[in-house]
């Protein structure tokens, strides 16, 4: 440092004094804050699962009841819900029911497509089929009053109806059934 | 002894040593007039005071020795220069001191401070009496010196005031001050003292007294200036250096107290887990339990078509047809022949549940009714 002359040292301590900021930022203010974020973080992420349990707590006395009472819903509803022992067996037994249905409302040259299934919350799976059929108006509409009598949980989110030369309907319907994994 | 403040006033070859025994109280302030050889003391004898010095320190056991110079030790006066900042301007005095003042100094050391119209106040006195002063002072058991010119004193004395003399053997100092700071200064001898000036007579007495409040023209030699520089820099380092600690203790107990808060809320729901553990387990039933009554509900809710076909079918003129009908979740694309298609989309429009119906481009045939194609929205998706 001798060696330096005035001017060299004082354009050293400038330097320093410039860089030693960002070094203090970069190496301690930051991380520090960061850590301090992530504390803070955890904190309101376990006040607010505090604060949940602690209503659970106060809510306790109510809660069997409400259980029970979803239960016996649930009990009720469970006919609705297409049973098989796996995702593929679910899909078959939607796949059944369509058919009986189409076959019982008039419908002809039935054909009854899987699709993939997908899971839905409440353990659940969501099965699709895509149904295609020839028939009359009133087969149709038979077919339709069964699907929508709501004594199974199935839906119909698309359909196709069109006219042949012979005047008959053809039909494409796409749908979609709820089922679960065990017996019922 | 309580007393707080001891000071000195030296002028030609006689001092006068002055103490309280409370801060600023007059009633309490005495006095004592010593003489001293005044050569000695000129060539840095600080044996000369010692005596006067220990006694003072003695009857007063002050922290601080106060010292107020009048000529010929400290000479004030009023000198022109340009525009400077204080340390330029007592550089220059310093530096041209036997031009600016009088007497000849062996070290000059010099006070400024600025008056209005490039007009410095400015006074000087000799480094080796000062540094002999400063080590008589010690040498007699006190811990700090200060050494101002005596007219700064006489400034506090007259507090706001015009025309005073203040009278040191055959010499005079006719100054006047605002608010204990000299606005103006003269020296004169003292037959020459104007006829309208207030003389006071015990003027060295009274620069003893009032030392400890001067305000200004403080004489500061350069080893004495060195030693105020280091402790100012080991002051400043200090207070860095102690605020850096402070930083970083009140970082730790920030995150101290984060660390805690996390802690204390963990050990809550600690306590709580027994009592919570079940009910938990039961809530997490009832939300499964509820998430698949309402994917049958949402299943179930899927677009009524046997609704949406009735409703499109008694919109249908008689004399109209459809040819085909496609439907999603809201809407159905229907395409079918009638004589006017214009009153088939207005049936459509008006039928059960139609939100809005919107003509698409049908093809044209030759023969037969008219084809038309139409895409219906159903307002409430058709659902039951």
């Amino acid at each position: 440092m001798s060696a330096l002359s005035r001017r060299d040292r004082r354009a050293l301590w400038i330097g320093a004094l410039l860089v030693a900021p960002v070094l203090a930022w970069r190496g301690l203010a930051a991380p520090y804050a960061a850590w301090l974020d992530v504390q803070d973080a955890r904190a309101a992420a376990a006040a607010g699962l505090l604060a949940r349990e602690q209503a659970l707590v106060l809510d306790r006395a109510r809660l069997p009841a409400v259980l029970d009472e979803a239960r016996r819903r649930l009990a009720a509803a469970s006919p609705l819900v297409f049973r098989g022992s796996d995702t593929a067996a679910v899909t078959a037994s939607l796949a059944g029911w369509c058919r009986d249905a189409a076959r019982s409302a008039g419908l002809v040259d039935i054909r009854v497509e899987p699709a993939a299934a997908t899971p839905e919350l409440g353990r659940l799976l969501a099965s699709h089929v895509d149904l295609y059929a020839r028939g009359t108006m009133l087969a149709l509409a038979a077919w339709l009053a069964r699907m929508e009598r709501g004594d199974r949980a199935v839906g119909i989110p698309r359909l196709d109806v069109s006219v042949d030369d012979a005047g008959l309907l053809i039909m494409h319907a796409h749908v979609r059934g709820l089922g679960a994994e065990g017996a019922p | 002894m309580n007393a707080r403040s001891a000071s000195l006033s030296l002028a030609a070859d006689r001092g006068i040593a002055a103490w309280s025994l409370a801060p600023g109280g007059a009633a309490a302030a005495r006095t004592a007039e010593f003489t001293f050889d005044a050569a000695a003391l000129a060539a840095g004898d600080e044996s000369v005071l010692a005596d006067a010095l220990q006694t003072l320190w003695r009857v007063s056991q002050a922290r601080e020795l106060h010292v107020a110079l009048a000529s010929p030790w400290a000479t004030p006066r009023v000198v022109a220069l340009p525009p400077l900042r204080t340390s330029e301007a007592r550089t220059v005095l310093q530096r041209d001191a036997a031009r600016h003042f009088p007497v000849v100094r062996t070290e000059p050391v010099v006070a400024a401070r600025a008056l209005p119209h490039h007009a410095w106040l400015a006074c000087d006195a000799d480094g080796v009496v000062l540094d002999a002063i400063a080590r008589a002072a010690r040498a007699a058991g006190f811990t700090a010196v200060r050494v101002v010119a005596a007219a700064a004193a006489w400034a506090h004395a007259a507090a706001t005031a015009t025309d005073r003399a203040y009278l040191v053997g055959d010499e005079a100092t006719l100054l006047s001050a605002r608010g204990g700071h000299i606005t103006s200064l003269r020296r004169c001898r003292t037959a020459e003292v104007p006829r309208g000036a207030t003389a006071i007579a015990d003027a060295l007495g009274m620069a003893a007294q009032h030392a400890p409040h001067a305000a200004e023209l403080e004489l500061v030699s350069a080893s004495e200036r060195t030693a105020r520089a280091d402790r100012a820099r080991r002051t400043a380092r200090g207070l860095g250096l102690a605020g850096l600690c402070l930083l970083a203790m009140a970082a730790a107990i920030h995150a101290r107290g984060a660390q805690q808060r996390v802690a204390r809320i963990e050990a809550r729901r600690a306590a709580m887990h027994a009592v919570v553990a079940p009910l938990t387990a039961s809530r997490d039933s009832l939300t499964e339990i509820e998430d698949a009554l309402q994917a049958i509900t949402r299943v179930q809710s899927a677009p009524q078509w046997s609704a949406r076909l009735v409703a499109l079918a008694r919109a249908l003129p008689l004399d109209a047809y459809f040819l085909s009908v496609r439907g999603d979740a809201d809407s159905v694309l229907v395409e079918g022949r009638a004589p006017d298609a214009a009153i088939v989309l207005e049936r459509l429009r008006a039928a059960h549940g139609v939100r809005e119906v919107r003509a698409l481009a049908s093809p044209v045939l030759s023969e037969g009714p008219a084809a038309f194609s139409a895409l219906v929205w159903f307002g409430n998706g058709g659902t039951r």
